[in-house]
C-alpha cells in the first residue's frame, strides 16, 4: 500500500467502486427483467389470434 | 501425609486469585455479561439466537481457568493463539471445540455456512421489482462503514482494523467476521462481538432513530404496490450472472459471494430438501455454534485489549450513521418520486435481514395501518446485504 495515500481518498475510491457496482447490478436485473418480459409479450402476440 | 491445598480442588477459584489483579476483575466482569446476555436473550431484549450460546460461553469460559502447568493458566475450551502445527495437533485433542473453531472459524467457513442459510431466507424478487431505488437507498445506508473508517485511522487503528471495525455499519455481523478473520486477526474477536452486540440492538434502538428523524405524517405515507410478474427462472438468472460477475471482480470475497447466492439459487430452483437444509438446521446450527464459539473466545486474557474500548465507540457509531444514511436515502427517493415514498424504507437499507425492514414497517403500521411499505424495505435490505459484501470486498482487496 502506498503510504502517500490517506484513508479519506481511499474510503472514497471504495464508495465509488461500490456505486458503479452497485448500479451495475441493476442494470444486469433491468435487462434481464426486460428480456425475458420482451420475449414473453411477443410470444403472447405470436400465439393471439390474427 | 501430603499437604493439601484446599485452592488447587477449586481451580477456577485459585487461579482468579493467583492471576493478576487487571485479569481477575475483567474475569468477573465478562462472567456478569455473559450472564446478562443470557437474561436479555431470554426475555428478547437482545437477540436470544446468537446472545444465548455466546453469554453462557463467556461465563463458562472466564469461570473455567485451571492451571494448565505449575505456571499456565488456560481453559480446555479453545486456544486461539495455537499456530505451531505439532502444538495445534495437540490441542486438538484436549480442547473440546478446537476442532470447531480450526475448522470453522480460523478459514472464515462458519461465515460462509451462514451466508448460505441467508441465501436461502432471501427473498430477491423484491429488489427486482424495484433495483435502482433499492440500490440508491442501500448506498446511502453504507454511510457508517465510509464514515467510520477514515475516524478509525485518525483514533490510531491501522487500515486493516480501521476496515474491519467500519464494516459494523454493513449490518452484516457473518461479513464482519469474514473481513476481521482476513484483515485484523488479533482484533476479529472483539470486533465481532461488538458486531453481534450491537446488531441485537438494532431491534430496540432503530425505532427511536426512525421516530426522531421522520416526522409522524412522512411515516405514514402509503406507497404505490406493483403486482410482480417476476419468475423464479429470471431470479436464478440474476443470482448466477451477479455471483459470476462479483466472483471475478473480487476473488477474496468470492467465497461470500458464492454462499450467499448457492442459497438464492437452491431456492428459486424449488430444491426443497436443501432448502430446508440450509434454511433449518445449516443457519441455525452454525449460528449456534457461531454464538458459542464467540463467548468462549471471550476470555478475559485473549480478549482484553487497549483497543476494545475504542471499538465499542467506532462499533455504535458506525450502525447510528448506516441508519442516519438510510433514513436520508428514504429522504432523497421521497423528493425524487415527488412524495410518493415513504423515507422510513431507507432504513432498511442497513441490511440486518429482515430485522431493519420489519423495523420499517412495525414504526410504519403504528401511524398508519394500511400503509404497506415491507416490499420495498426487503428490496433495500436485501440490496443492503450486496453492496455491504461489495465493500467488505474493496477493503479486503485493499488492504489484505
Amino acid at each position: 500500500m502506498n503510504a502517500s495515500v490517506g484513508p479519506l481518498f481511499l474510503v472514497g475510491l471504495t464508495y465509488l467502486i461500490a456505486v458503479i457496482i452497485s448500479f451495475g447490478v441493476a442494470v444486469i436485473i433491468s435487462i434481464i427483467v426486460g428480456i425475458i418480459n420482451r420475449k414473453s409479450n411477443s410470444a403472447a402476440a405470436d400465439s393471439s389470434p390474427k | 501425609m501430603p499437604q493439601l491445598d484446599i485452592l488447587q480442588i477449586f481451580q477456577g477459584i485459585a487461579t482468579m486469585v493467583g492471576a493478576e489483579p487487571l485479569i481477575t476483575i475483567g474475569r468477573i466482569l465478562l462472567i456478569a455479561i455473559g450472564i446478562a446476555f443470557v437474561f436479555l436473550g431470554a426475555k428478547g431484549i437482545l437477540e436470544g439466537l446468537i446472545m444465548i450460546p455466546m453469554g453462557v460461553g463467556m461465563a463458562a469460559v472466564n469461570a473455567g481457568v485451571l492451571y494448565l502447568s505449575a505456571t499456565t493458566m488456560g481453559t480446555i475450551f479453545v486456544d486461539p493463539m495455537v499456530s505451531d502445527p505439532v502444538k495445534l495437533i495437540e490441542v486438538l485433542q484436549i480442547n473440546f471445540l478446537q476442532p470447531i473453531y480450526t475448522f470453522t472459524f480460523s478459514n472464515g467457513l462458519i461465515a460462509c455456512l451462514v451466508f448460505m442459510g441467508i441465501g436461502a431466507i432471501t427473498e430477491v424478487e423484491y429488489v427486482m421489482m424495484a433495483p435502482f431505488k433499492s440500490m440508491t437507498i442501500a448506498m446511502f445506508a453504507e454511510l457508517g462503514t465510509l464514515v467510520t473508517f477514515p475516524i478509525a485511522v485518525f483514533a490510531g487503528l491501522n487500515f486493516q482494523e480501521a476496515a474491519s471495525i467500519s464494516v459494523v455499519g454493513g449490518a452484516d455481523a457473518p461479513m464482519v467476521l469474514f473481513t476481521s478473520l482476513i484483515l485484523a486477526n488479533n482484533l476479529f474477536v472483539p470486533i465481532t462481538v461488538v458486531a453481534y452486540l450491537y446488531l441485537s440492538l438494532t431491534y430496540g434502538g432503530y425505532p427511536y432513530l426512525i421516530r426522531l428523524l421522520v416526522p409522524r405524517r412522512f411515516r405514514g405515507i402509503k406507497m404505490e404496490m406493483k403486482k410482480s410478474n417476476i419468475t423464479a427462472g429470471e431470479k436464478i438468472t440474476f443470482a448466477i450472472i451477479t455471483c459470476t460477475i462479483l466472483c471475478l471482480l473480487f476473488p477474496v470475497a468470492a467465497p461470500l459471494f458464492m454462499s450467499f447466492f448457492i442459497g438464492v439459487i437452491v431456492k428459486e430452483a424449488g430444491i426443497t430438501r436443501m432448502v430446508e437444509f440450509l434454511e433449518g438446521p445449516l443457519l441455525y446450527g452454525s449460528t449456534f455454534f457461531l454464538g458459542l464459539l464467540l463467548g468462549v473466545l471471550c476470555e478475559a486474557n485473549t480478549i482484553l485489549n487497549s483497543k476494545v474500548f475504542i471499538l465499542l465507540i467506532l462499533g455504535m457509531l458506525s450502525l447510528l450513521l448506516s441508519g442516519i444514511g438510510g433514513i436520508i436515502g428514504g429522504y432523497v427517493m421521497y423528493f425524487i418520486t415527488k412524495g410518493k415514498f415513504n423515507p422510513v424504507v431507507g432504513i432498511a437499507g442497513v441490511s440486518c435481514i429482515p430485522t431493519t425492514a420489519k423495523v420499517a414497517q412495525k414504526e410504519v403500521f403504528k401511524v398508519n395501518r394500511q400503509a404497506m411499505i415491507l416490499p420495498y424495505a426487503m428490496g433495500a435490505s436485501v440490496s443492503g446485504v450486496i453492496t455491504s459484501a461489495v465493500i467488505a470486498a474493496i477493503f479486503i482487496t485493499l488492504f489484505r
